[in-house]
């Protein structure tokens, strides 16, 4: 069994973002997130939610996306973090996706690398 | 992020490199200057409307491009 490793040492002190974005001439967008997810990542999900995600009366679909569903198995706990996600985005932004159509949109993204 | 002459409606791919590193603070602070010059050289040798970085959860953009070297 390994043993968690617990670093007891005293924490280094935070630069403070006002400073880093000050000394970097940069201005905040007031954007912050609640969840662990980057704001970049978030902003791409979003902008192709903007763009793809469309209802024509009904549900909301992704457009471009076949109505041929596929089982695909989920390590623990992914599952969860797709619906608390979708759940963000919906809350923040007003897009109605499923955690299914995330998925969906992060899979494609990633295939393209190939 | 896309260039100003793009508009809104543009979607723009483009592959990204995310480097990762665990930071001192006292050298950080001394040496952020070179970092400004390195975003907003990026920035206006890219022709990047702007750019844009993440801190501590938080979401920076730079539009101005004004880093001088003398």
């Amino acid at each position: 069994m390994t043993k968690k490793i617990i670093n007891s040492g005293p924490a280094k002190r935070k630069v403070g973002p006002n400073f880093v974005a000050k000394a970097l001439g940069a201005e905040s967008t007031g954007i912050t997130i609640d969840v662990k997810q980057g704001p970049i990542a978030l902003l791409t999900i979003n902008k192709i939610l903007s763009k793809e995600l469309k209802s024509t009366g009904g549900r909301p679909r992704l457009v471009g996306t076949t109505n041929n569903r596929k089982k695909v198995p989920f390590y623990k706990g992914d599952w969860e973090k797709l619906e608390k996600l979708a759940n963000h985005i919906k809350g923040k932004n007003g897009h109605s996706v499923s955690a299914a159509q995330l998925a969906s949109i992060m899979i494609h993204d990633k295939l393209t690398d190939f | 992020m896309p260039s100003h002459e793009y508009n809104e409606e543009s979607i723009i791919w483009e592959k990204t490199i995310i480097l990762y590193t665990l930071i001192e603070p006292d050298l950080f602070e001394k040496n952020i200057g070179t970092l400004k010059k390195y975003l907003h050289t990026f920035g206006r040798e890219t022709n990047q409307g702007e750019v844009v970085l993440e801190y501590d959860g938080q979401l920076f953009s730079i539009i101005e491009y004004n880093y001088d070297d003398k």
